[in-house]
Parts: C-alpha cells; sequence; structure tokens
C-alpha cells in the first residue's frame, strides 16, 4: 500500500550546508501531494546548498512523485544549491531513467558519497 | 495458459492506484511475466488509471472499469472511462522534456507496453495495452529471448 504523509519523511537532518532525509513508502497519485507538502514546507525556512535524498525506503514511485521531483528541484537550484538522490531502488532508478533525469539529478549510491561529492 | 480474467468496475479514486497496480502485477507474476516486465505493466496501469482521475474526470467524481486477460501469448489491460474523451496524443512526447510537468505516464506507456491503443466510446474513452510475454528459449542461450 502507499504510505500516508506522517510516516513518507524520515530521519531530517544537516551537515554543513546539506540538508538530508529518508523518504519512505510507495508513492503514487495518492499520496505524492503529501509528500510535496512535507518537502515544500520542509524547504520552506531552508536554503540548503544540497538537498540529498535518501531514497532506499521508497520501492516504487509513479510520475506524480516524479513531478514533485522536479519541482523540489527547481527550487533548490533557485537557491544556488543541488539536489541528490541516493539509495535508488530498480524501479525507481528505472522510471527517472524513462523520464531522462539521470542527467539532471545527481545519482549516488549512499549519502556518504553524494556528501563527499559537495566538495568537489 | 491463460488464467482467470479480472474485471473491476471502481470509482476514479487515486486511493485504488496502488491496490489495481498490485493485483494486475500478481496476476503478471503468476503467469509467468518476469519482475522487470510485471513492474512495468504495473507502471502503465498506474500511469493509466491517474490520467483518468486527472485527465478524463479532472480530479471530480466518476469511475473506471479496469479489465485484465492473458491469451496465451499477451497480456492484454483495458481501462474504460466515462470522462471528457479527449484522445491523448500518445507520440507526441517521445522526446519529452524533463522540466516539462506531464507527459511522462504516456512516455511510459509508449515505451514499456508493446500496444498501446485509445478508442473513442459514445461518452469516455477505452484504452487497450497489450504487453507479450518473452520466454526462453529452449536452447539455453540466456541472452536469446524470444516473443512467446
Amino acid at each position: 500500500m502507499t504510505s500516508n504523509e506522517h510516516d513518507m519523511i524520515r530521519n531530517v537532518r544537516t551537515q554543513g550546508q546539506a540538508m538530508l532525509l529518508e523518504v519512505h513508502g510507495e508513492v503514487d497519485l495518492h499520496n505524492s501531494p503529501d509528500l510535496r507538502g512535507q518537502l515544500l514546507r520542509l524547504l520552506a525556512d531552508a536554503s540548503p546548498k544540497a538537498l540529498v535524498l535518501n531514497l532506499g525506503g521508497v520501492p516504487y514511485m509513479d510520475s506524480s512523485a516524479i513531478a514533485v521531483l522536479v519541482e523540489l528541484l527547481g527550487r533548490v537550484r533557485k537557491g544556488g544549491g543541488v539536489m541528490c538522490l541516493t539509495h535508488l531502488q530498480p524501479r525507481v532508478k528505472a522510471l527517472l531513467e524513462i523520464a531522462r533525469l539521470e542527467t539532471i539529478f545527481r545519482f549516488f549510491p549512499a549519502d556518504a558519497e553524494a556528501l563527499a561529492s559537495l566538495g568537489k | 495458459m491463460t488464467g482467470p480474467k479480472y474485471e473491476m468496475e471502481i470509482p476514479a479514486d487515486a486511493k485504488l492506484i496502488a491496490p489495481v497496480r498490485h493485483a494486475i502485477e500478481e496476476q503478471a507474476h503468476r503467469l509467468g511475466f518476469d519482475e522487470t516486465a510485471c513492474g512495468e505493466i504495473g507502471l502503465c496501469v498506474n500511469e493509466a488509471m491517474a490520467n483518468v482521475i486527472r485527465h478524463a474526470y479532472h480530479g471530480n467524481a466518476g469511475r473506471l472499469r479496469v479489465e485484465s486477460f492473458f491469451d496465451g501469448e499477451s497480456l492484454h489491460v483495458r481501462i474504460r472511462d466515462w470522462g471528457s474523451g479527449v484522445t491523448p496524443d500518445l507520440y507526441a512526447k517521445k522526446d519529452k522534456n524533463p522540466f516539462e510537468a506531464g507527459g511522462l505516464g504516456l512516455v511510459c506507456m509508449g515505451r514499456l507496453m508493446d500496444k498501446v491503443s485509445f478508442t473513442p466510446q459514445d461518452v469516455g474513452m477505452l484504452l487497450e495495452m497489450t504487453r507479450r510475454r518473452r520466454v526462453l528459449k529452449q536452447d539455453g542461450d540466456e541472452n536469446c529471448w524470444s516473443k512467446a
């Protein structure tokens, strides 16, 4: 089943100028508006130089979730930041590739690699 | 092997996308489709239902009928709605701009299913999607897949 708003985002933390968080659950049209709302609220009071989304807890997402990620990317870029996606599961990675987003987001196997890349 | 035919008439409600997707993925799995194919079929069912909810009914109340059956060669999924009846342009989005909103569902259907057609009805639309089951050839060549 898809997740509800209350448990989709976990373990929000900052490290230097980076904001890191985990997303959990399947995301589709039913709950992507909730995910969007939560993510935009998190960014309302912050302008991280990097937003690192750990998607290891997301076995599935649809195009409505992709739209949320693209909107989020626009917000982060507007503030001069970058957005990294980590721990991508196969179905999620496949959809991102169909959407040709592998060249726009930065994919990393783990958060540590994403953070390490920021200084380069 | 053809397996049972699934037919369900449901409200056009986004919370029903996941259970319908899971049911058809499970059907495809039991019919011998590989894991990747099951996931791709499920994604296309998801995107088709979402398009009906967003574009045929514009988020308003409505209903849709989902049928899926296997003919011994291919899994057929039919999604009927009684909404706006506008035929999506399946091919216009093949070179979709990643930053452009919308259209990704149609791209998925066009790329992941073997055949997709939209047939306007007196009221609404009938979407038919077909995905062939691929079987490993008997000669054991793991790289050689053929359509069943």
